[in-house]
């Protein structure tokens, strides 16, 4: 497991040249039972990533699906198996993609992409570390939507154990980050300016829908993805959402890209 | 502004001509100077003072506030943002700039200090300890290799107190490189990443090249990439030279190192100066210690030579006898 990080980066360059695997799976929690937030929120920045570059797949849930998972630096949710070769979370799984030159934003120059690649790392840090605090870190969410969800499909003290370790692993990736010693004011100060960031982004191009011109490209999957997990998940405390909400801009576009890419669910913003 | 008055930045001490050693208090000094905060420094400070056994902290009044976080804040609210003189998208890529390079640069700085056993036993722990008083130094360095295994278990993806061959630092190097590489590519021929006024960003990547730049360990392979961005390498020295050149301590070290006759010597000759100066210590205190020792010995073996002579020696004893009877 421990070298998987540089593997996945060197399988990216060796299979540049085959074609998209008819199989390609991507593996997942539960999604109505199981599933928290933060990994919520990757799953669907990587369905939003594979839907704008019209790769298809399937997903499959599993209850264990963190467990098979290779590793990653974040949630390690979700990974993808194409053909004999498997990549976890957003970032390798998008540079195997690139690889194949199936990637949405190939047109962008490389300065522009640099710029691009710093906003996707600042979205995808702050978010899944709000969200990891959201989760662990605030006593009501954790006891009450965290820990059931987390526990759910192992048996009695299994449970107990996983949760432990979960809870544990969430509070040193937010040490990591300098986040453990933050409270929730300063927080949602971070998310804000976050937000703020990524809607000053947004209305560079006024009259496109997508960040970069009127093509999707990473930034608009990674921020689709955190957004609206943000904005449709319930949980006893709602300040990560109402912080969102201000963004107008910010929910339209989760709207757009929902309505193009998902349809099927309809964008619920609870008060 | 009154407030200013008491307080003071607590830093650790600077080496290699530069400010100071460790990554955070760089980053504080940086915001402190880039924008002309008239605040002291103090170098000689102990880490187990501030609260949080946690250098670097700013003391103003009684209150103290530990880590850069706070100190930023602190000189916000003061009237000393860092990108006050940023265009609005400036601001924002500010940001996003730095937080990529904290993803791409933050585990390679962690590994390579702390982390590589060798490196650190032979450089790192020396650095920390020298800047910790007496007995915090046994028991201080390690609390930042403890730290540094978090860092790199959850960015690199491997544990540190691994056998040295399973260390995956390979991946940590390639993506430190290829930070290096972009950092280099937009700072280009400007002297700062945004033109002609400072940011964050230039705090934060200045802190970080410049001690994985300057500093000597046995395996550090950033340093050679570095060196062969040469625009990397003026930012890092023009900074150094220009803006923390009044800085207290580090000026006398620059002076220091700058005007005798060390800078003509190799760094193995300095190394065995260095080296010759402990011999020479180690060599006085084991020539006291043994002359100590004897003289113990001697001691001891008169008072057992008076004592078992005594016997022989009856005159004094009488005289001894005779003066206290006519007292």
């Amino acid at each position: 497991m421990q070298s998987q990080l540089l593997n996945q980066m060197h399988t990216a360059d060796k299979l540049s040249e085959e074609p998209w695997p008819e199989d390609a799976t991507l593996y997942q929690p539960f999604d109505a039972e199981q599933i928290l937030l933060p990994e919520n929120a990757s799953c669907l920045a990587v369905k939003a990533y594979l839907k704008m570059c019209g790769l298809p797949f399937n997903i499959r849930c599993c209850g264990n699906a963190e467990n098979m998972s290779p590793g990653g630096r974040m949630t390690k949710l979700p990974f993808l198996r194409a053909g004999a070769f498997i990549f976890a979370e957003f970032e390798p799984i998008v540079n195997f993609i690139e690889q194949k030159d199936m990637a949405i934003g190939s047109w962008q120059d490389p300065d522009e992409k640099a710029d691009m690649r710093t906003y996707v790392s600042l979205a995808e840090n702050i978010f899944t570390m709000a969200e990891l605090y959201i989760s662990f870190k605030n006593e009501r969410v954790y006891k009450e939507v965290t820990a059931p969800r987390n526990g759910i499909v192992f048996p009695w003290p299994l449970s107990q154990i996983q949760n432990y370790t979960k809870r544990r692993n969430a509070l040193r990736l937010l040490k990591v980050y300098q986040w453990n010693d933050l409270d929730i004011k300063h927080v949602i100060e971070k998310v804000s300016k976050c937000c703020e960031t990524l809607e000053y982004k947004l209305k560079e191009s006024p009259t496109t829908p997508f960040f970069y011109g009127d093509q999707p490209c990473e930034l608009d999957a990674i921020a689709f993805g955190h957004l609206f997990s943000i904005l449709t998940t319930t949980l006893p405390n709602m300040a990560l959402a109402h912080t969102v909400q201000k963004y107008k801009h910010l929910v339209d576009f989760c709207v757009f890209i929902d309505d193009k890419y998902f349809q099927s669910k309809q964008i619920k913003i609870s008060h | 502004m009154e407030m200013q008055l008491g307080a003071m930045l607590h830093v650790y001490k600077g080496e290699w001509g530069l400010p100071s050693i460790d990554y955070e208090c760089l980053r504080a000094l940086c915001l402190l100077r880039f924008t002309r905060c008239p605040m002291d420094v103090e170098t000689n400070a102990n880490p187990l003072r501030s609260g949080a056994g946690k250098l670097p902290y700013l003391q103003v009044g009684n209150e103290k506030f530990v880590g850069y976080r706070q100190i930023k804040r602190v000189l916000d609210l003061e009237g000393y943002p860092i990108d006050v003189r940023l265009n609005a998208k400036q601001k924002h890529l500010s940001t996003t700039y730095a937080d990529w390079v904290f993803t791409h640069l933050h585990a390679y700085y962690h590994y390579f200090l702390f982390g590589e056993p060798n490196n650190y036993d032979t450089v790192t722990r020396g650095l920390y300890a020298k800047r910790t008083p007496f007995p915090f130094n046994f028991y201080y360095p390690a609390t930042y290799q403890r730290e540094a295994l978090d860092v790199v278990q959850v960015l690199g993806g491997f544990d540190i107190n691994d056998k040295i061959d399973k260390h995956e630092a390979e991946y940590l190097v390639m993506n430190a490189k290829k930070c290096v590489n972009l950092l280099s590519s937009k700072l280009g021929r400007k002297v700062w990443f945004f033109g002609d006024t400072y940011s964050e960003l230039d705090a934060i990547v200045y802190s970080y090249l410049a001690i994985i730049f300057k500093i000597t360990l046995p395996n550090n392979p950033l340093q050679n990439h570095i060196k062969g961005c040469s625009n990397l390498v003026n930012f890092i020295n023009r900074i150094t030279r220009d803006i923390f050149r009044n800085e207290g301590y580090s000026s006398t070290k620059l002076t220091k190192t700058a005007n005798t006759t060390d800078d003509t010597l190799t760094p193995s000759e300095r190394k065995f100066l260095e080296s010759e100066l402990n011999t020479k210590i180690v060599a006085g205190v084991g020539a006291i210690l043994a002359m100590g020792a004897f003289a113990a010995w001697r001691g001891v073996y008169n008072q057992l030579t008076t004592r078992s002579s005594g016997d022989y020696d009856g005159i004094d004893y009488e005289d001894d006898e005779l003066e206290e009877g006519l007292d």
